[in-house]
C-alpha cells in the first residue's frame, strides 16, 4: 500500500489523472508472456502486482517521481510496452511503482545529416520506420517482435534481427542516452553531454558510460528518457502498401532468396560464405517449424504444414539491397549464386509466394510473432559462437528435448543468426506453450531453466543472454573472478538504494 | 624514495626490467605534445600478465600511481605521467596468442604493434584495420581501446566494432574478461557483457580504470582487387558533401580526405628516414627531426599543385568476383560524381604512384608520421563533427589561427567519415618547433583556444587528451561526477593513471 | 456467439502483451502521428483500458477468481466502443478477438446481478422497457416516411410481403427528426434505381445490437430469434440494411445464434455500388467537393468475425469508395487510418449514452485527422458516426462539412 501523502506527492507531479492505485488498474501491469510473470499469476502472487501505476509525460515528471520513490524507499520499474521474455517489467516485491512511459512517445528529431533519430522511450519500431523510410533512412529492421513494441527498450536489451548481418545487433544502434537517475540527476552520454554539440556522436567523453545502461541493465539503474538512435541508408523508397491480404510487396531495390540445404553443415558453409563475402543486408537460417508458425495465414494451415514438413528442414533466406544501384543487386546475386552452387544449395523460388509475409516482416515486423497462435513463446537455449558451432548447439538442445516431455517448436534446427558480417552467430531454440495449461507451461519452464541455468555450468557455448540472477552468478566464475561484484559496484554508484527494478540483476544489501 | 620499492619491482619483473635511472625516466617523462613533462618514479617492463597483476597489487599497497604505457604513440600526452608513479611499459607483452583464419580473429597482447601483426596476418590473407594516423610501432590494442578511428571507419561493421573480448586488469589486480564469456572453443564472439557493455566503459579511459592486457580483435581480408580514386574539392564543405553522397551509397571500403598540406606531407621524400618511418620511430618523445630546406621546398612544390582538398576512395574486392565489384562500384561512383558535380581522377597534383602509396597506407599506415617533421612537432585537434558543421568548424579554427598570426596554409587537415558519414572525424593540425619557446607558447595558446571554440560550436573531443579534459568535462553536466564515482568504487586509492581525464 | 467468460480462458492467458491491440498494424502505418487505434487506451493511457488489460489481465483474473467486481472494473469494460481495432490486429496475429471477451465480461456482470455503470444503467432499463434504444414506441417507426415525397413513398411496398427484398430501416430514425433523412435518402436511392423494396413499418423490431452490447445476451437472442423467424416466414431473400450497427449484427452476430437464416444480408452501400455498376443509377450531375471518407467500424472490422487468416474480414471498404469515384466532381483524399485501420468515431457500443465525454473526445480526434487531409468535407455512412462526428465539427467550430454518402449520391443523380 502506498501511503496517502506519498500518493499525493506523486499526484502533484504527474497530475491526478495519471496516477492510480486502483486494484483493477494495477492488475494490468502484473503479467506478460514470460515464465516468471505467468507463474506468479498462477500463484496469485500479490508482490508481482505494482502498488502504483504512474504515467509521467516529461523528463521533469520522471525526475519528480523517482526522487519521491527514492526518498520513501519505493521501487520503480520503467515500462514501455512491457513485452519481453523474462518478465523484466513485472514487480518482484511490494512497494513497486510501474512507471508507464506511454506518454513519452515523441519522435523528437530525425536528423538526415547525421542519420540519427532522437526519440522518447515509448516510440515503437513501426512509428520510427514509418517516419524514417520516407526520408530515405531506416533503423535497420525489427527484431521479429511486433512493430508496436518499443524500439529503445528492445535495442537496449540487444534486440537482434536478420539484418544484424549488416547492421549489428540492436546495441550497435544507440548513439546517445539521456537518463534520469534515482536521485533525480540527469545523465547524458556521448555528444549529448555538451549542449552545443547535439546528439550526433555516440561515445565518451572519455570512458563511455552508455555501456552501463546497455545490454542487460534491465532498467536497473535509471530511467532512459531520451535516446538517439543510429539510422542507415534505406534503398526501399516509399514503403509499399499491402494490397493483397497477407501478401505484402517486397520494397523496391531489394531481392529475397530462399535456399534449401540437405543438412546443417552445407547450410553453415553457405551462411559463412555469404556473411564473409560482404553481400546482403539480411541472412538467416530457418526451419520448417519457425517458418510455418510465422508466415502461414492461419493456425490450421501452420499446424498442417509443420507436421507434414512442407518447408525445408534446413533453409536460409537472404535479402540483398541495391543501396547504390541495381548493379549492386546484380553483382550480389551473382555472388550468392556462386556460393549456393558451391555449397550444394537449391534455390526455392517456388516458396516466395508461401513466405510472402517476409517481404514485410523482414523490414517492418507485422506478422512475425504469429507463432504465438499456439500460445506463448520462450527461448530454452541461446548460444553464441561461430557458425561452425551450429551442430554442437543443435545436439545439446536435442539433449534438453530428450529430457523433457514438452516439445521444442523448432526441433528440426535452431533459428540461426549470423551477425556483423560473420564475426559471430547466435543460435536460438525456442518452444511455444499454452499459458493456460499449467502443466504444459511448467514443462516448458523446466526446459527453459535447464537450458539457461543448469547446462551453462558446463563449458559450452551457451549464453545467459539475459544475465539475470542466477545466471550472472553462474557466469561469474567463467569470466572470472567476479562479474557480479563489478556489476554490484556499479549499481551502488547509480542506485545505492536499489530503487530501480530490484531483484532483476543484482540485489543490493540494504 | 626507497630503493626497496625498486627491489620489490625487480623481484617481480626481473632486475633488467625495472629502472629508476634518470635517463630512462626522462625518456618517458614527455612526448611531443604540450602536456607538461613529468617523470615517473620507476619504469618497469613486465613480461607476463601475472607480473602486471603483482605490480598493480604492489602499487595499491604503496599507494603509488600506475601509468600504463605501450607505444606512447598517441602524441597527445596520453602516456605521460601526471604525477609520477610506476610506469608500466607493456611492450614485452607482445604475444600474438593465435590467429583464427576461419573466423577472422586474433588474440593479441597489449604490446603487439601493427608492424609486428600485419606481416603475420598477411600469411593468412588477412589484415588488421589501422588508423591512418598511427605509426607502425603503435599498439593495436591501445588504439582500439582508446577508440582511435581506423581507416575502415566508414564501414559500419568493419570500421567500428573492432574487437570481441578483452581482459581488463582491474585496480585490485583481478583479471576481468569483458564480453561474451569465452568458451573452450573461442573467445571471439561479441564484446557485450557480462550483464552490461562494460567494454564501452573502459574504452577511452586512458588506463584510469585498469590495464587491458589482451584483446580478441576482429580482422578483415586483404583486398584481392583494389582501385583508388581521387576526387578534388575546393572547400572542406564541398569535400564533406561529396563524402556524404558517396557514403550514403555505401561505396568503397576506405574513404577519407586530406587537405593539400597533409597530402603533400604524406608524399614528400624524406631520405634517410625510411627506416624510422617503417619502424614507426620517426616521431620521438621530443618530436621529429625538422625537414631540411630542400624537403620543405619539395613539399611546397607538391602542395602548390594540389587541390585544396582531395577525397580518396578505395574500391575494394575480396575473394569473390572482386573485379566485378570494382567495376559496378566505379560506375556507381561516376553517377555520384555527376550528381555532385565533381570529377574522378587517378591521381592529383600529377603525383606518380599515389594510388600505390594509398594502397600501402590503408594496410600498414606510416607516412602520416612525416607531417611531424614540417616543424618538428604536430598538434592535432582531433574531434568529431556532424557533417553539416565541418565547414563552420574549419572556418572557426582558421579565425583563431589568424588571431595568433598562424598561417592557415600551415594547418593540416584530415577528414574521416564514420559509419557512412553520420559523423566526420576531423583532425586539424598546428605545427611548431618545440625548441622555439615563443613559437611553442603561441601555438600552445592557439591550440587551447581553438579547442574551446570547436567545442562551443559543436565539435566533440571524445578522447579528452591534454587540455581537452578540462574543456570537455567542465561542459558535460553530471558526466564527470559519475565518472569519478565509478572510479572511486573500482579504484579507491586512485592509483590508475591519476590526473588524466577528470580524475 | 458470446460464450461464457470461462470459455475464453485460453485466450485470456495467452495474451503476450505485444501491444498490437493498441496500434495500427505495422505494415500499414504511414505516419507516426496516426498510430493509435484504441480510443480508450489513447484517452486514458493506463493499460487497463486496452484489450491487453481487459482480456489478458482482468478477464483472466476474474476467471481465476483473483479479482471480483468493482466499480472500476465495470467502468473499464463498459467504457469501450468495441470498435474491433483490437480484434483486427490481435486476430491477424493470434486469431484471438478481445471484444468477444469484453462482451462476455459484460454478460457476466449482468448475470451476476450487477448493473452497467454510468448512463448505461438507465439506457439498459429503458431499452428493456421500450425494446429500442431511443425510448420511442413502435408506432413511431414510420415517422420518417412522412418526410418522403408521395411519389416516392408510394414506391415502397408497405408490409414487404410481396417483395423478396426487405429494406430493414432500423431504430435510428427514432432518435430525432434529423436522423430521418438518412432513412429517406436510403429509400429514395433504391426506388430511383427501380428496386422493388418493402419495409416492415411498425412491425419492425430492433435488431438487438444495443442489448448485446450492454451484455443482455438473453434479450439479444430473443430479438434475433424473433427477427430471423419473421424474415424467414416472410420469404425474404435479401435483407438490405442501412445502419451499420444493424448490418454487423445481422451479418456477424445473428449466424451464431443458431437459427438458420434463409436470407442474404446486404448493406445498402454494397447494393448501391452494384446498382451503379449495372447502370440502374446514373450519376451525371457534378458534385464538386474534395472529400475524405470515414470507414464506420460496423461496416468494416465489426462486420465479420472471420478469422484473419482466411481473409474473411470482408469489410465494406471498396463499395463506398467506388460510389464516391462514380460521382462526378468528387475527389477523395484518404485519411491515414482507413479501412481496417480506421479510427472509431466514438459512438460504438452506444458510448454516447454511457460515457459521452469519451465518445466526444474520440470524435474530436477523428475530425483532427480528417482536417489534416486538407479535404473540405467528411463523408461517411452511419447514423451514429454522422451524429457523433457531425456534433464534433459543430462543437469545435470546424469548417469541414459532414455528408452522408447517399446524400451525395442523390445530389449526383
Amino acid at each position: 500500500m502506498i501511503e496517502p501523502h506519498v500518493y499525493q506527492a506523486i499526484a502533484a507531479v504527474v497530475g491526478p489523472d495519471f496516477i492510480s492505485d486502483d486494484p483493477m488498474v494495477r492488475q494490468t501491469y502484473s503479467k506478460d508472456g514470460a515464465f516468471p510473470g505467468i507463474m506468479k499469476r498462477y500463484k496469485q502472487d500479490p508482490s508481482a502486482i505494482p502498488d502504483l501505476v504512474v504515467l509521467p509525460a516529461s523528463t521533469e515528471e520522471v525526475q519528480g517521481v523517482v526522487r519521491i520513490a527514492n526518498r520513501y524507499g519505493l521501487k520503480v520499474i520503467p515500462i514501455s510496452t512491457g513485452a519481453n521474455m523474462v518478465s523484466l517489467c513485472i514487480p518482484s516485491e511490494p512497494g513497486t511503482i510501474s512507471l508507464d512511459l506511454k506518454r513519452m512517445d515523441k519522435i523528437l528529431e530525425i536528423n538526415e545529416d547525421t542519420m540519427t533519430a532522437t526519440i522518447q522511450p515509448y516510440v515503437s519500431f513501426a512509428r520510427i520506420q514509418a517516419e524514417t523510410m520516407k526520408r530515405g533512412l531506416w533503423n535497420g529492421g525489427t527484431p521479429l517482435a511486433p512493430g508496436s513494441c518499443g524500439l529503445l527498450s528492445n535495442i537496449i536489451n540487444s534486440g537482434t534481427w536478420q539484418s544484424s548481418l549488416a547492421y549489428g545487433v540492436g546495441l550497435r544502434s544507440i548513439a546517445n542516452l539521456t537518463l534520469v537517475l534515482p536521485n533525480g540527476d540527469i545523465l547524458k552520454t556521448g555528444s549529448a553531454t555538451i549542449p552545443a554539440c547535439g546528439n550526433f556522436w555516440c561515445q565518451g567523453p572519455g570512458p563511455d558510460l552508455k555501456g552501463i545502461f546497455e545490454f542487460c541493465n534491465h532498467g536497473g539503474m535509471a530511467v532512459i528518457v531520451e535516446a538517439t538512435m543510429k539510422l542507415h541508408p534505406w534503398a526501399g523508397g516509399e514503403w509499399p502498401q499491402e494490397t493483397v491480404y497477407n501478401r505484402p510487396p517486397l520494397p523496391a531495390n531489394h531481392r529475397i532468396y530462399y535456399v534449401e540445404y540437405p543438412d546443417i553443415e552445407p547450410m553453415n558453409e553457405a551462411m559463412y560464405e555469404i556473411a564473409h563475402s560482404g553481400i546482403g543486408t539480411h541472412l538467416n537460417g530457418a526451419s520448417n517449424g519457425w517458418v510455418t508458425g510465422m508466415t502461414q495465414q492461419t493456425e490450421e494451415l501452420a499446424e498442417k504444414r509443420w507436421h507434414e514438413g512442407f518447408f525445408p528442414r534446413h533453409m536460409i533466406y537472404v535479402i540483398n539491397a541495391g543501396i547504390s544501384s541495381t548493379r549492386q543487386l546484380d553483382h550480389e546475386e551473382n555472388v550468392l549464386r556462386d556460393i549456393v552452387k558451391e555449397t550444394g544449395g537449391k534455390f526455392r523460388d517456388d516458396l516466395n509466394e508461401e513466405m510472402a509475409t517476409w517481404h514485410g516482416d523482414a523490414f517492418r515486423d507485422g506478422c512475425g510473432s504469429r507463432f504465438q497462435r499456439r500460445g506463448s513463446f520462450s527461448s530454452i537455449k541461446l548460444g553464441c559462437g561461430h557458425i561452425d558451432n551450429h551442430r554442437e548447439f543443435y545436439e545439446r538442445s536435442q539433449d534438453i528435448v530428450m529430457r523433457h516431455s514438452h516439445y521444442m517448436f523448432d526441433e528440426e534446427t535452431p533459428w540461426v543468426y549470423i551477425f556483423e558480417r560473420g564475426y559471430y552467430a547466435l543460435f536460438e531454440d525456442d518452444t511455444v506453450f499454452d499459458q493456460s495449461d499449467y502443466e504444459e507451461a511448467s514443462s516448458a519452464r523446466d526446459m527453459n531453466i535447464d537450458g539457461f541455468v543448469r547446462t551453462p555450468k558446463q563449458d559450452l557455448l551457451d549464453l545467459g543472454y539475459y544475465y539475470m540472477e542466477p545466471v550472472l552468478t553462474i557466469y561469474s566464475p567463467r569470466v572470472g573472478p567476479n562479474a557480479k561484484h563489478w556489476v554490484t559496484q556499479i549499481k551502488n554508484v547509480f542506485d545505492p538504494n536499489d530503487t530501480m527494478n530490484p531483484g532483476k540483476l543484482v540485489r543490493l544489501e540494504q | 624514495m626507497s630503493d626497496s620499492i625498486l627491489e620489490e619491482l625487480a623481484a617481480i619483473v626481473g632486475k633488467d626490467n625495472a629502472s629508476d635511472d634518470p635517463l630512462v625516466l626522462d625518456k618517458y617523462s614527455r612526448d611531443q605534445s604540450f602536456v607538461p613533462q613529468t617523470r615517473p618514479n620507476y619504469v618497469v617492463t613486465p613480461g607476463t600478465v601475472a607480473e602486471v597483476q603483482e605490480i598493480v597489487r604492489l602499487a595499491n599497497k604503496l599507494l603509488m600511481p600506475v601509468v600504463p604505457y605501450s607505444s606512447g604513440t598517441d602524441f597527445h600526452g596520453g602516456a605521460v605521467p601526471s604525477i609520477g608513479g610506476i610506469l608500466v611499459n607493456l611492450q614485452r607483452l607482445n604475444k600474438i596468442t593465435y590467429i583464427d583464419e576461419r573466423n577472422w580473429h586474433a588474440l593479441i597482447e597489449a604490446g603487439v604493434t601493427y608492424a609486428q601483426l600485419q606481416p603475420e596476418l598477411e600469411k593468412y590473407g588477412l589484415r588488421v584495420a589501422a588508423p591512418l594516423t598511427s605509426p607502425p610501432s603503435a599498439s593495436v590494442l591501445v588504439d582500439y581501446i582508446e577508440r582511435n578511428p581506423v581507416v575502415t571507419a566508414p564501414d559500419f561493421v568493419f570500421g567500428n566494432e573492432l574487437f570481441s573480448t578483452y581482459d581488463m586488469l582491474m585496480p585490485t589486480g583481478e583479471l576481468f574478461t569483458i564480453g561474451h564469456p569465452p568458451t573452450q572453443k573461442s573467445r571471439a564472439m561479441a564484446p557485450d557483457g557480462p550483464a552490461f557493455d562494460f567494454y564501452r566503459l573502459y574504452m577511452g579511459s586512458q588506463g584510469t580504470f585498469g590495464i587491458v592486457t589482451q584483446m580478441a580483435i576482429r580482422l578483415l581480408p586483404l583486398p584481392t582487387a583494389q582501385k583508388v580514386i581521387f576526387i578534388p574539392a575546393e572547400t572542406v564543405s564541398q569535400a564533406t558533401h561529396i563524402i556524404q553522397r558517396i557514403e550514403r551509397k555505401e561505396l568503397g571500403l576506405e574513404c577519407f580526405a586530406f587537405n593539400s598540406f597533409d597530402l603533400a606531407a604524406l608524399v614528400v621524400d624524406i631520405p634517410g628516414e625510411d627506416d624510422k618511418l617503417k619502424k614507426g620511430t620517426y616521431v620521438g618523445n621530443r618530436g621529429a627531426n625538422p625537414w631540411t630546406e630542400e624537403q620543405v621546398m619539395q613539399f611546397e612544390s607538391i602542395r602548390g599543385n594540389l587541390p585544396p582538398w582531395t577525397i580518396i576512395v578505395c574500391l575494394t574486392g575480396w575473394a569473390r568476383r572482386a573485379d566485378e565489384k570494382l567495376a559496378y562500384q566505379e560506375l556507381d561512383l561516376k553517377d555520384v560524381a555527376v550528381e555532385s558535380g565533381c570529377e574522378l581522377k587517378n591521381t592529383v597534383g600529377a603525383i606518380t604512384g599515389l594510388s600505390n602509396i594509398i594502397k600501402e597506407e590503408v594496410i600498414l599506415p606510416g607516412r602520416m608520421q612525416k607531417r611531424f617533421g614540417y616543424k618538428g612537432s604536430c598538434h592535432g585537434l582531433m574531434f568529431h563533427s556532424s557533417p553539416d558543421t565541418v565547414g563552420l568548424l574549419e572556418a572557426a579554427i582558421y579565425d583563431v589561427a589568424c588571431k595568433y598570426n598562424y598561417p592557415t596554409s600551415d594547418i593540416g587537415g584530415y577528414l574521416l567519415p564514420i559509419e557512412r558519414a553520420r559523423t566526420i572525424y576531423c583532425e586539424f593540425d598546428f605545427h611548431c618547433n618545440l625548441d622555439d619557446a615563443a613559437e611553442s607558447q603561441a601555438v600552445k595558446a592557439l591550440y587551447k583556444e581553438a579547442s574551446e571554440v570547436v567545442v562551443d560550436m559543436g565539435g566533440f573531443f571524445d578522447r579528452p587528451y591534454g587540455p581537452w579534459a578540462e574543456i570537455m568535462y567542465s561542459r558535460s553536466g553530471t558526466y564527470a561526477e559519475y565518472l569519478k564515482k565509478l572510479k572511486n568504487k573500482s579504484d579507491p586509492n586512485n592509483i590508475m593513471n591519476p590526473g588524466k581525464l577528470c580524475f | 456467439m458470446i460464450k461464457e467468460l470461462e470459455e475464453y480462458r485460453h485466450w485470456c492467458w495467452n495474451c503476450f502483451r505485444d501491444s498490437t491491440c493498441k496500434h495500427v498494424f505495422t505494415w500499414h502505418l504511414k505516419n507516426a502521428d496516426y498510430d493509435d487505434i484504441c480510443p480508450t487506451l489513447t484517452r486514458y493511457k493506463f493499460d487497463a483500458y486496452s484489450s491487453q488489460g481487459k482480456m489478458g489481465d482482468l478477464a483472466r483474473a476474474m476467471i481465476e477468481g483473483e479479482i471480483e467486481w468493482s466499480d472500476k472494473l465495470l467502468e473499464v469494460i463498459y467504457q469501450d466502443p468495441l470498435c474491433g481495432a483490437c480484434d483486427y490486429n490481435c486476430g491477424r496475429i493470434t486469431e484471438m478477438q478481445p471484444t468477444r471477451v469484453i462482451q462476455a465480461m459484460r454478460a457476466k456482470a449482468l448475470k451476476d446481478g450487477l448493473n452497467p455503470p454510468g448512463g448505461f444503467k438507465t439506457f439498459l432499463d429503458d431499452l428493456r422497457e421500450y425494446m429500442n434504444p431511443f425510448r420511442k414506441h413502435d408506432a413511431e417507426r414510420i415517422n420518417w416516411m412522412k418526410g418522403l415525397p408521395a411519389s416516392l413513398a408510394d414506391g415502397i411496398s408497405g408490409t414487404g410481403t410481396k417483395t423478396k427484398t426487405l429494406l430493414y430501416v432500423g431504430c435510428f430514425p427514432l432518435r430525432d427528426p434529423s436522423a430521418e433523412k438518412m432513412a429517406q435518402d436510403a429509400a429514395t436511392v433504391l426506388i430511383k434505381a427501380g428496386v422493388d423494396v418493402g419495409i416492415l413499418g411498425e412491425k419492425e423490431r430492433c435488431c438487438g445490437n444495443p442489448s448485446l452490447r450492454m451484455g443482455d445476451v438473453d434479450s439479444f437472442h430473443a430479438f434475433a430469434k424473433e427477427n430471423i423467424k419473421m424474415f424467414n416466414d416472410m420469404g425474404i431473400e435479401k435483407l438490405v440494411t442501412i445502419c451499420p450497427f444493424c448490418y454487423s449484427t445481422f451479418k456477424r452476430d445473428y449466424p451464431e445464434v443458431g437459427e438458420k437464416m434463409n436470407f442474404e444480408v446486404v448493406h445498402i452501400l454494397e447494393f448501391t455500388d452494384e446498382l451503379i455498376t449495372q447502370g440502374k443509377l446514373k450519376l451525371t450531375k457534378p458534385v464538386n467537393l474534395n472529400v475524405t471518407y470515414h470507414d464506420p467500424c460496423h461496416l468494416g472490422r465489426i462486420s465479420d468475425y472471420g478469422i484473419s487468416g482466411t481473409g474473411a474480414f470482408s469489410g465494406i471498404y471498396e463499395p463506398p469508395r467506388n460510389i464516391l469515384n462514380s460521382i462526378p466532381g468528387i475527389t477523395l483524399t484518404e485519411m491515414d487510418r482507413n479501412r481496417d485501420d480506421s479510427w472509431c468515431c466514438g459512438a460504438g457500443s452506444w458510448l454516447r449514452d454511457g460515457y459521452l465525454e469519451l465518445a466526444q473526445w474520440t470524435a474530436d480526434k477523428r475530425i483532427e485527422e480528417a482536417e489534416s487531409t486538407g479535404a473540405e468535407a467528411l463523408v461517411t455512412y452511419c447514423p451514429h458516426c454522422e451524429e457523433n462526428l457531425g456534433e464534433a465539427i459543430q462543437r469545435n467550430g470546424n469548417k469541414m462539412k459532414m455528408y452522408d454518402l447517399l446524400d451525395l449520391v442523390l445530389q449526383g443523380l
